[in-house]
């Protein structure tokens, strides 16, 4: 879906030029229109996606990013501990499941942030802590993977996050600033310039809380920058960089504390970005390299770099065709070592190149149906030729409704940790896991109702899977797993008087994800009711949300059940927006697990009860 | 008005720190002379101080709910090394605003074989 970002330039442009006399049939008037658009996120939209609005997630009363995320989505299953913290190593949450893959690491599930590929180069996951709402402009949730476009990892599912610019000439500053229970302040700063032909966009994203229990606070400093330069209409180069520093600690469970379970996280992403977008050809030049730091209380280290370059170019060479071929490369390498024992265990780096491609075809305008064919041929330094396809189809049926199905066939790498170190051990002879995921789906959009059904099936092999205890545990490829399961949303808008308007979104789903229960749960159901009236320069407005999660287990084979999950979140907000200058004053309030019941994503890790964040958000 | 009144004490209370309404916990060791405990835990508090029969754990602020005091324990008059061995008590119960003493008796101990492993990665 396009949509406009800054202007519509509509110019009423006589042709001839004044002082040239027309003649014949120039003398009518010629309009001349530009229109600035977003690039739309989905370059495939045969599959089920879910696009979601950055100032969404900015508004969640949820604690983090992929939390408020998931409410977008009831195939979207994250785990969380705490207030606001996720963590990394042992007792992380920020676990993101998507369709019976995905999981503790994120090795199933990818990130991609502004086109680059946000993967830990040892473990082979993002941070889910290093990813703040301030700077995003809207991420895409492609469920069900795509392999062929994104490559390794985009298994089970790809966030797709874009961040903000600003569309018109000028200066945006922003300031989000809020102080709450267990002595947790946040602050996010943006500043986001557009001045002739150059960009800038930063923010710089800060966390501090004491936790809801010993041990489960922490800190995390989020800092983003990118400039870009528009040197011509088309062509422009684009610097970016995000630093992240964590920390924190693993609490334990509540039965078993561990607050001295301490964890200190920096990471860098740098990015380099030359666009060319013609009306008819884009080429997109993306290197790209993640360095990061870990320590850990019990010895460990880590330096790991991950990098990589995306070449991809997208044309149409008819009218009812469109072309996008690309070529990625992808290396990842580290050190590991126990500070306390000075053993180092040896690694060795990991490489990729991939060629890929898409076709999208136009098979009929009206009603509009869309075919998309896909592959890539995917070399590593691991395995033989992995071949990779995909193919799909989209009818735009009249009056709001649309049919899609989509066959893709995803892969994921195994990672450093899993080839070689002895967490708690490692199979240098690990294959790559593959998967089949299939959805097919109808959707339903009106001035007030909007509904989307869509069954899927994930059909994964090789997948690594780690048995046993130490010193007797093996990390093995396994056979065949099949998860199939159901996901639907409605949203009811406008509902309610004229002088109070509503809406009211509800995301439910089920699956069966046979044997491998293990935090995949059966069924989800979040909801949100959203009020809100303007009042000349004033708004006022809130949201009672929640979320429902039944079929829970922490282990495989629906073993070591855990209670359902409930709980309702609300948030209260007044916006007084400057009819005159650009000056936005917006006070609120989140209250939390506001019918204060006990509920945990993870055995023994209780999340917080009743508890509140007040906050001012001020832009200028 | 006092729903108002309510409403806005569990604001001022939300914003100040949930946790100060958490429930007060001291543990004492009442198990006799013969036995020391340290690494009592309970409900997500944790004292990392070695009790002494009749010595007191200073007050912590614990999640509400219901747990088990779990501990290490060590038999003096044990017959060679030292050892310490996991323990816990009987469930105890601790509400929002409460002050709780737990007391240890011997009476009450069991051996806790409930130590879970790590959970992620």
């Amino acid at each position: 879906m396009t949509r406009l970002l800054a202007a519509l330039l509509l110019t009423l442009a006589p042709w001839p030029a004044r002082g040239e006399e027309p003649t014949g049939p120039a003398s009518q008037p010629v309009y001349r229109s530009v229109v600035t658009t977003r690039r739309p996120l989905a370059r495939d939209r045969t599959g089920s996606a879910a696009l979601v609005d950055g100032a969404r997630l900015r508004r969640s009363p949820r604690f983090s990013f992929l939390e408020a995320l998931s409410v977008e989505a009831a195939d979207l299953f994250v785990t969380a501990r705490g207030a606001g913290i996720h963590g990394v190593a042992s007792g992380a949450s920020g676990a993101i499941h998507v369709r019976g893959l995905g999981g503790s690491p994120n090795t199933q599930v990818l990130v991609v942030q502004d086109g680059v590929p946000d993967v830990q180069g040892i473990f082979g996951h993002p941070i889910p802590d290093a990813y703040v709402p301030a700077l995003v402009d809207e991420v895409l949730l492609v469920k069900g993977g795509d392999s062929v476009l994104y490559g390794s990892n985009a298994m089970g599912g790809v966030i797709v996050i874009r961040s903000r610019w600003r569309g018109a000439e000028g200066l945006t500053v922003e300031s989000d600033t809020g102080y709450g229970s267990y002595a947790t302040a946040r602050e996010s700063a943006v500043l986001l310039g557009r001045r002739g032909g150059w960009d800038v966009a930063g923010a710089v994203s800060a966390l501090k809380t004491d936790g809801h229990r010993a041990g489960a606070g922490g800190s995390s400093l989020v800092g983003q920058l990118a400039v870009r330069r528009r040197m011509t209409g088309a062509l422009s180069l684009t610097l970016r960089n995000r630093v992240a520093r964590l920390d924190g600690a693993d609490p334990g469970p509540v039965s078993h504390p561990s607050p001295g379970h301490w964890y200190r996280v920096w990471r860098d992403n740098l990015s380099l970005g030359l666009a060319l977008h013609g009306a008819r050809l884009r080429l997109d030049a993306t290197p790209y390299l993640n360095v990061g730091v870990h320590r850990l209380y019990d010895g460990f280290y880590s330096r790991d770099y991950s990098g990589g370059v995306r070449l991809e170019s997208s044309a149409r060479p008819l009218r009812r065709l469109r072309l996008l071929l690309g070529f990625a490369t992808e290396l990842a390498d580290g050190l590991v070592e126990n500070h306390l024992s000075g053993e180092v265990s040896p690694v060795e780096p990991l490489t990729s190149y991939s060629l890929y491609g898409q076709l999208a075809a136009r098979l009929l305008d009206a009603p509009p149906l869309t075919l998309i064919l896909g592959g890539r041929a995917l070399q590593t330094s691991l395995a033989d030729l992995v071949l990779l396809y995909k193919a799909g189809l989209r009818w735009d049926l009249p009056r709001g409704l649309r049919l899609h199905s989509r066959l893709a066939r995803n892969v994921r790498l195994p990672t450093i940790r899993e080839l070689y170190l002895p967490f708690p051990t490692a199979n240098p002879d690990l294959e790559p896991e593959l998967a089949l995921c299939w959805d097919i789906g109808a959707s339903f959009v009106s001035e007030h109702l909007e509904v989307s059904l869509t069954g899927f099936r994930t059909a994964a092999e090789n997948l690594i899977k780690y048995f046993g205890a130490w010193p007797s545990a093996e990390v093995v490829n396994i056979d065949r797993y099949v998860a199939w399961g159901f996901e639907g949303k409605v949203r009811l808008a406008r509902l309610g008087p004229a002088a109070l308007p509503a809406s009211l979104t509800v995301a439910a789903g089920w699956q069966d994800v046979g044997r491998y229960s293990r935090q995949n749960p059966e069924a989800r159901l979040s909801w949100t009711l959203a009020v809100g009236r303007r009042l000349g320069a004033h708004f006022f407005g809130g949201t009672l949300g929640g979320e429902w999660v039944g079929g829970l287990y922490m282990a495989n084979y629906r073993r070591d059940p855990l209670d359902d999950v409930f709980f309702m979140d609300m948030s209260l907000r007044y916006r007084y927006r400057s009819p005159v200058r650009e000056l936005s004053i917006e006070p609120y309030l989140l209250l939390r697990n506001i019918l204060d019941r006990p509920y945990a994503y993870i055995a023994g890790y209780a999340m917080p009860g009743f508890n509140a964040l007040l906050g001012l958000k001020v832009g200028i | 008005m006092q729903g108002a009144l309510r409403l806005a004490a569990l604001l001022a209370l939300g914003l100040a720190g949930c946790d100060l309404a958490y429930p007060e916990v001291v543990v004492v060791h009442r198990a006799g002379e013969r036995y020391l405990l340290r690494d009592l835990s309970f409900n997500g508090c944790l004292w990392d101080s070695v009790l002494a029969d009749g010595e007191a754990t200073p007050p912590g602020l614990c999640l509400p709910g219901e747990d088990r005091v779990r501990f290490r324990r060590l038999d003096l008059r044990g017959d060679g090394e030292a050892l310490w061995f996991n323990y816990q008590s009987a469930p105890r119960q601790a509400g929002y605003g409460e002050l709780r003493r737990f007391e240890l008796t011997l009476g009450e101990m069991e051996q806790d074989f409930s130590v879970p492993g790590p959970y992620g990665h």
